[in-house]
């Protein structure tokens, strides 16, 4: 089946254009100009990417991008205008897996959809299931139990716990997550580590404000401590 | 302030004291010498009544013995061949000025002090007029009561000007409080303003003069917040005009480049002008921004530790074609430092240098690392004619584009990348600047400074 996108844009060139772009790519693009719209298009027909520009008319992107991470984990993309405001790191608490900075090349747009297409398809490594705590993390079948309730975590938060469990105790930089999770090189922006990080222990941790499993090494990166 | 007032309650009691001092020591000491004048002129008279006309100086002591003196007064005579003393334990001739001495042979009163075992004596001298030999009442009177007096009158004083001290200070205490604290409100708030936090306003203080102060304040602060917020809106506003089109622009050049095959040979020669003046309009329009961002002050830091030495291989990595391997020579103590910076932004600045070098001087040859305390220092050479020195600053300024950058066709930017460097580093503190190489061989040497990034 078709991998389906959903755009909510409002400037019908670059809506426009983007579909353009996407359906070069062989993926079938769904298209809403405004928030409601869009909420009300996923619900009837679904995609398998969302790609959201906060800046919207009426409902803002943070709220559409909240709105549907309340009922699924599907992979989205936030589109900026601004790299540098706090529009990043409030799209990325809102849900977005990354985000993208207008200008952008629809070759990067493509590069980032397939890279969250691979999360979906493979949900981690073949590693068994791991036990830390009150913590199970089974990467083959892409679940995560706390105390035996299974905690809904979205591709990229459960990808990055994935690869934390894979060294337990070991210091996993910024960097080297950017990397294995997002595909990043070393100048990725750390800010969607540190925010992943944030909302992974919201929902895992018992008290996020002192976290017992996910823990910031000062200076060096984050650890799971088993 | 409080020191002020103490000092200057200090300064006022401690003249007071001098000057009452000084007074009531005068007047106690005029005051008991002239007691001591009147009780020798008494007794004088008294010793003087006792003889006749046929008394000679056998008759001078005991006549002189039979007044009686208060005690602590010391008698003798003085004749002129010879002086005699009933009381021994206190003057001696030789402790009588010689000037004393004189005039009292002359046959005229005289006084002196004398300190006798440390305490003061008033020494008084009458000649006795019934005695045709020459003899004079000599009275000596200790002054202790005087020298007691003026002792406590000290200890008071002194005593008084410690409490004036003390009550200064409390007085300073207070003005501070009561009159002061208002006024470090003030500067306080107008020190967070010029931090950046304008919505910082002041209250009341219930004081009509302060109060005219506060309102100013936060008249001046509330206008400067909506014209901060105006000018990031229209930069913001600006920014969102800019990159829509740019965004359609680009996005529609990427699809007519899939299909560039299709076209025919003059379609393919017009694609491929716009998508290189595209991709240049795209640099060019991110440092417009970039620039007005710095200007309208709505830039930040976003600070991250990195390892040193890493950070600058990954940033030149970047910044050069992938065939270039730009040796990176580590200074003393450099591998393992690790610093606190925003690296998109250092790397921004190495990757301008870098593309400035490949512009001017055929590329970066070699790059530098050295720290000095919590200071690191980043030094890029190349090989290329160097910059002359009268230029030294100017390359550096907007749109400047140097001897060698006249043409458009020459490369990206109209000369926005060096004023970028060094707005990014003014951010972190630090500076750009260019030098010869250190081997003096011909070419340019940037020199990027960050002060205080080191982490411990």
């Amino acid at each position: 089946m078709e991998t389906q996108v959903l755009t909510v844009e409002d400037d019908d060139s670059i809506r426009t254009v983007v579909k353009l772009a996407l359906e070069d790519e062989g993926w079938g693009v769904i298209e809403a100009d405004n928030g409601e719209d869009a909420l009300t298009l996923f619900r009837d027909e679904g995609a398998d990417v969302v790609l959201i520009d906060i800046m919207l008319p009426g409902m803002n992107g943070f709220e559409v991008c909240r709105s549907i991470r309340r009922t699924t984990d599907v992979p989205i993309i936030m589109v900026t205008a601004r790299s540098d405001t706090h529009d990043v790191v409030a799209g990325l608490e809102a849900g977005a897996d990354d985000y993208l900075t207008k200008p952008f090349e629809p070759k990067e747009l493509s590069a980032r959809i397939r890279a969250l297409l691979r999360r979906s398809r493979s949900a981690g490594t073949d590693a068994a299931q791991m036990t830390f705590g009150e913590l199970e993390v089974s990467p083959e079948q892409g679940v995560v139990l706390l105390r035996g309730d299974q905690v809904h975590l979205t591709k990229t938060e459960f990808k990055l716990l994935v690869e934390l469990a894979s060294g337990p105790g070991k210091v996993f930089s910024r960097e080297t997550l950017l990397e294995k999770v997002w595909g990043y090189d070393y100048f990725g922006d750390g800010r969607l580590v540190d925010v992943h990080v944030r909302r992974l222990r919201t929902k895992i941790e018992p008290d996020p404000a002192d976290p017992r499993y996910v823990v910031t090494v000062r200076g060096l990166g984050y650890k799971l401590v088993p | 302030m409080i020191i002020a007032f103490v000092i200057g309650a200090l300064m006022l009691a401690t003249l007071l004291s001098t000057v009452t001092y000084s007074v009531t020591r005068a007047r106690l000491t005029e005051s008991r010498e002239q007691a001591a004048l009147i009780s020798a002129q008494e007794h004088a008279i008294d010793i003087n009544a006792e003889l006749d006309a046929d008394s000679d100086i056998s008759d001078l002591v005991p006549a002189m013995l039979d007044v009686i003196v208060p005690e602590g007064t010391s008698q003798g005579m003085l004749y002129n061949s010879v002086s005699q003393w009933v009381d021994v334990s206190v003057l001696t001739e030789n402790r009588l000025d010689p000037e004393f001495v004189r005039t009292l042979r002359a046959g005229s009163a005289a006084v002196m002090t004398v300190e006798i075992d440390e305490v003061l004596h008033h020494v008084v001298g009458l000649p006795i007029p019934r005695l045709q030999a020459n003899a004079s009442y000599i009275q000596a009177v200790k002054l202790t009561e005087v020298e007691d007096d003026l002792n406590s009158l000290t200890l008071t004083l002194v005593g008084a000007s410690a409490i004036t001290a003390m009550l200064g200070m409390g007085f300073g205490v207070w003005v501070s409080k009561r009159l002061l604290a208002p006024v470090h409100r003030i500067s306080e708030a107008a020190g967070l303003v010029a931090d950046g936090d304008l919505s910082t306003r002041l209250k009341s203080a219930g004081d009509p003069d302060l109060d005219q102060l506060i309102m100013s304040f936060n008249g001046m602060t509330g206008s400067l917040q909506e014209r901060i917020e105006r000018d990031s809106r229209f930069a913001s506003d600006v920014s969102h005009e800019l990159r829509s089109p740019l965004m359609t622009l680009t996005g529609s050049v990427a699809v007519l480049e899939r299909r560039r095959d299709d076209m025919p040979e003059r379609a393919q020669l017009a694609l491929d002008l716009l998508s290189t003046d595209i991709k240049r309009f795209k640099l060019l329009v991110e440092d417009l921004l970039e620039i007005s961002r710095f200007d309208v002050g709505a830039v930040q830091l976003d600070i991250e530790e990195v390892m040193f030495g890493e950070f600058v291989r990954q940033a030149i990595g970047a910044a050069v074609a992938r065939e270039r391997d730009v040796p990176i020579i580590h200074g003393e103590g450099i591998d393992e430092l690790f610093v606190e910076l925003d690296k998109r932004r250092i790397a921004q600045v190495i990757r301008n240098l870098s593309e400035n070098a490949d512009k001017y001087a055929g590329g970066v040859t070699q790059i530098r690392l050295e720290h000095d305390g919590d200071d690191v220092r980043i030094e890029l050479e190349d090989e290329g004619p160097g910059v002359p020195v009268d230029e030294r600053e100017l390359i550096f300024e907007r749109f400047a584009r140097g001897s060698e950058g006249g043409r458009r066709g020459s490369g990206t930017g109209v000369g926005l990348g060096l004023s970028l460097v060094t707005e990014h580093l003014r951010l972190h503190g630090g500076t750009v600047s260019v030098a010869d190489r250190v081997d003096g061989l011909l070419g340019a040497r940037f020199i990027i400074s960050l002060p205080g990034v080191v982490v411990e």
